[in-house]
Order: structure tokens, then C-alpha cells, then sequence
């Protein structure tokens, strides 16, 4: 019996070609949008969170008058460096309130030998480091120390773990887990390599200031705070026990910022999907609405021939369902080839912190994009059921006649 | 008849893409610079050209012969997709275009020659015979 039914049922679907052909290109694309925007609010999240971890820092001092530079360093990862010598970093330690005190050297890149894009290269201190450390997800391959690196994830490494910098060859010892920010771009080096680093890149060509080369010099020192106290105290002391000007990054606020800007495009891609969704929605219900007017007669014929409420009720649902997943295919194929392999693409364009969704969040987005789907397509289906519930076969026959 | 035109026209078109993929829609690296890409761009310029005249040859044959021409195409379409994925790559960076847009389009205009090769040549060798 039920074969019957299917086969009665593929040919009132073949019979109403056209009709179904626009309501399914009409689940495509609801589909589509589902899938696209789900995955534009994934990544905005993944990526505030990647900046959250990134910038773990209460407090940045660097040279005066390098702000710009270095909220651009920090957010969009820009390669123009800054340095001051490294004893404000020793008149800072024994200021109240600080819990954590970290120094770091960033160094002008050229593209480097791993690499055909430009290569950040850090010198950080391992023993006070608290901003890298969170990111290594893997076990290390040795000791880090002198001739030994921590590399990004965008980094590439040669087969026998190590890479090139400035014609020379360092082991590497950790990997970093995608961070979507400049960290997956950079190689880190203890402040004993600096020195040489600086001396491989006057081979090839970089300038350096005597000051940069003779040791001496760091770009930034990241303060933790200790719960409680004050950031602009802490920044007033740090700033007084200076003998050069130095200026102060709260990183905290540049976040806040930055994390109210996720928010309103959240928001907007939200009310997108919402909008999508509900002229779809409705289209679909005035669609159902007419088709069902027109099939009144049909519905009371079936009726007569024997086929109980339920059977009739079970068609219509498993004939939007039919609908609906093939819509879904369709939008799921299409999205598949367009918006995941040129995510990262349109990030890097957009300027995005993009890291590439999970397997696991990968299925949850086609689930959500086929979820939405169905659920639109018995929504709708909903009124040809409300006419067979009321459905008098007698008058509704006598009507057509 | 059909048949033969829309296969011959995506054919074509898939193999014009495949050609402006790394030429003119996503340009890899500028030549100056020898890197994987540049390769990978030779290379896939030679195979879109082949693939076009594919289509072009299939519409002045009969089914037997479109059907062996779909079916290599479609190893054609895996050889698209091995050369910036295995056999010569792209560069390493992600931030670079070439990584992070030209590959992932060669690989869907691969993936798309292939389904559509392969429904071609079923197409013609079972549903028509039978």
C-alpha cells in the first residue's frame, strides 16, 4: 500500500513540475542564506574569541607616539616595528599591583625563507611569557632556547621540522594553534637569538638603528594586573618611573571596541537570516494556499477513493519534505562550493580574524541550514493540512462541478 | 541533441574558468617571483585549454565516442584538482590569494568538471541505452 502511495506521490510531484521547481529554488536559497550567514557568525565569534586569548594582556607599553602602530600590530597584524630600550621593562617590575610582566622584540620582516608572505619575527622571553603560551596546543619537539623557534600556525615547515629565517636554519619546538591574527603569521625566538637575527637581516639588507642592534632593545612589555587594581594607576606609576616617554595600550579596550563592532555585525547577519527566512516563509505559506484551493477537489477525490485523513495529511508532509530536502541538497551543494572554500578569502578581504571552522561545527551549520528548511516547509504545509482537517468531500466536490 | 550542446557548452565553459582561474579571476604571484603557483598556473592553463577543445571535439561525435570523451575528462578534472592540492601546490601562506582563493576555486571548477563528466558519460552509456 504504501509503495502505491509513493508512487502516486512522485507523480503529483512530477505533475506540478513547475510549482515544485520554484518552491524548491526558493528552499535553495533559504538554504543557501542559512548555511552562509551561519558561518559569517561563527567565524565573527571564533574570531572575537581568538582576539580575547590574544590580547590576555591588561596593560602594553611601547615607545611614545607608536599607538597607531601598534593597535595596528595588534588587531590586524602589521608588520611596521617599533623599539625602546630594554630597561623600562626593569623599572616597571617592582611597581605595585603588577602580577605578570612579559618583554617582547618584534623585528621588521622581509619575507622570509619559509614563507612567500612576510614573516613576523618576536623575540619573547619563555620564563615570564604569558601571551604565546596559551596557544601551544602541542607537545614540544625539545627545549626552546638559543637557534630554537615557536612557529604560527600560517608558517610553513620543512619536512625535517625546521625552517628558515634570513638564510639560517632553526628548530622548531612548538606549533601555535589557529588564532586568526597576526600570531599564526609570526615565528618566535628567545630574546638570546634576537642579536643574531638582527645580524642575518643587515646581511640581507634591513637598516638597523645602533641602539636596535646592541641588545638592548624591545619593542613592548605586556603587564598582567593582580585582581582588583586599577589599570590607570598602575599605567600612572609605570609612566612616572620612566626616564624616556613611553605610552600605554590598554588592550582591554581596544577588545571592547572591536567586540562591539562583532556584535552590530552579528546583529545585522542575524536580522538578514531572520528577514530571509520570513519572506521565504511567507511566500511559501501563499504559495501552499493557493496550490491548496486548487487541489480541494483533488484532496476530497482521494478521500472518496478510500485514502483515510491520516494517509492524506502523511502525503502532503512527506511531499513538502521531498521539497524541502531537495532544496536543501541544492543549497547545501552550492553554499558547500562557494561560501566555505572562499571563506577565508573574503575574511582576509574583510579584514576578519578567520579560523577555519570544526568539523563538528561544520556539520551543526548544514544542520541548522536543513533544520531551517524543514521546519519552513511543514510550517507551510500547515494550511493544505488545515483544509483536509475542515475538508467536506461532498460540497467540496459539488463546488468544482 | 540536447544533450550533446549543454555538454559541449559546460565543456567549454568549465575549461575557460579553469584558464582564468589563476590568470585573470584570482591571479597567483607576479612571475618575477618563481614560485609554486607560477607552475601550478602553467599547468592549469594548459589543461582548461584541453578541456575546452574536449567540448568542442565532443559535439561532432557520436554518443559512444561523447561518453569516452566525458570519462576523460573526468580523469582530467582529478588531475585539475592534484595539481594545486598534491602534485605542484600553491605558496604556504594563507593571507596570499593564490592560497586562499585561487586553489579553493580549482578545486570546485574540478569537483564540477568531474560530476558533470561522470553524469555524462552514465547519462549516455546507461540511461540512453537502456
Amino acid at each position: 500500500m504504501s509503495s502505491i502511495h509513493d508512487s502516486f506521490l512522485l507523480k503529483s510531484l512530477q505533475r506540478k513540475k513547475q510549482k515544485n521547481i520554484s518552491l524548491i529554488l526558493l528552499i535553495t536559497i533559504l538554504s543557501f542564506v542559512m548555511i552562509g550567514g551561519s558561518l559569517f557568525i561563527l567565524v565573527l565569534h571564533n574570531g572575537l574569541k581568538g582576539m580575547q586569548k590574544r590580547l590576555g594582556a591588561d596593560i602594553m607599553v611601547i615607545p611614545s607616539e607608536c599607538e597607531k602602530t601598534a593597535e595596528s600590530l595588534l588587531m590586524e597584524g602589521s608588520r611596521e616595528y617599533f623599539y625602546f630600550d630594554a630597561s623600562v621593562a626593569d623599572n616597571i617590575k617592582n611597581i605595585d599591583g603588577i602580577d605578570k610582566l612579559t618583554k617582547q622584540f618584534y623585528l621588521a620582516s622581509l619575507s622570509a625563507d619559509c614563507c612567500t608572505s612576510k614573516v613576523g619575527i618576536v623575540g619573547y622571553d619563555p620564563e615570564t611569557d604569558f601571551i604565546i603560551q596559551p596557544w601551544i596546543k602541542e607537545k614540544a619537539k625539545g627545549k626552546i632556547g638559543k637557534d630554537k623557534a615557536v612557529v604560527g600556525s600560517q608558517i610553513q615547515v620543512e619536512k625535517d621540522n625546521t625552517i628558515r629565517i634570513f638564510g639560517r636554519t632553526y628548530s622548531v619546538v612548538y606549533r601555535l594553534a589557529e588564532t586568526g591574527t597576526s600570531l599564526d603569521t609570526s615565528a618566535y625566538f628567545t630574546m638570546d637569538t634576537v642579536p643574531q637575527l638582527i645580524e642575518d637581516a643587515q646581511s640581507k639588507g634591513i637598516e638597523f638603528l645602533d641602539s636596535q642592534k646592541n641588545g638592548n632593545a624591545i619593542s613592548s612589555v605586556f603587564i598582567k594586573l593582580k585582581p582588583g587594581v586599577t589599570d590607570s594607576d598602575v599605567a600612572r606609576d609605570i609612566i612616572h618611573a620612566q626616564e624616556i616617554d613611553v605610552d600605554i595600550l590598554y588592550p582591554e579596550a581596544i577588545l571592547k571596541s572591536f567586540s562591539e563592532n562583532t556584535d552590530h555585525l552579528a546583529s545585522v547577519a542575524y536580522f538578514v537570516l531572520f528577514a530571509v527566512w520570513l519572506a521565504v516563509e511567507l511566500i511559501l505559506l501563499i504559495a501552499f494556499y493557493i496550490s491548496s484551493s486548487g487541489q480541494k477537489k483533488e484532496y476530497a477525490l482521494l478521500r472518496v477513493l478510500g485514502l483515510s485523513r491520516k494517509q492524506l495529511i502523511g502525503m502532503i508532509i512527506k511531499e513538502s519534505l521531498l521539497i524541502t530536502l531537495a532544496g536543501f541538497v541544492v543549497g547545501g551543494f552550492l553554499s558547500a562550493i562557494t561560501v566555505f572554500p572562499f571563506g577565508r578569502y573574503l575574511a582576509n578581504n574583510l579584514r576578519f580574524a578567520y579560523i577555519t571552522p570544526t568539523v563538528f561545527e561544520t556539520v551543526l551549520i548544514f544542520f541548522f541550514g536543513l533544520a531551517a528548511s524543514v521546519l519552513s516547509g511543514i510550517l507551510a504545509s500547515s494550511i493544505p493540512i488545515a483544509r483536509i482537517c475542515k475538508l467536506d468531500e461532498y460540497s467540496a466536490l459539488r463546488e468544482e462541478e | 541533441m540536447k544533450n550533446k550542446v549543454a555538454v559541449s557548452i559546460l565543456f567549454v565553459v568549465l575549461g575557460i574558468l579553469i584558464l582564468l582561474a589563476p590568470t585573470v579571476i584570482f591571479p597567483v604571484c607576479p612571475a618575477d617571483m618563481k614560485m609554486h603557483c607560477q607552475y601550478t598556473k602553467q599547468a592549469e592553463i594548459g589543461i582548461g585549454i584541453l578541456i575546452a577543445v574536449l567540448g568542442i571535439v565532443a559535439f561532432f561525435f557520436s554518443e559512444e565516442i561523447r561518453a569516452g570523451i566525458s570519462i576523460a575528462v573526468a580523469g582530467i578534472g582529478i588531475l585539475e584538482i592534484a595539481i594545486p592540492t598534491k602534485l605542484i601546490g600553491v605558496c604556504g601562506s594563507n593571507m596570499m590569494t593564490c592560497h586562499s582563493a585561487t586553489r579553493p576555486l580549482l578545486v570546485v571548477l574540478g569537483v564540477l568538471t568531474i560530476i558533470v563528466s561522470v553524469a555524462n558519460s552514465v547519462y549516455l552509456l546507461k540511461v540512453k541505452k537502456a
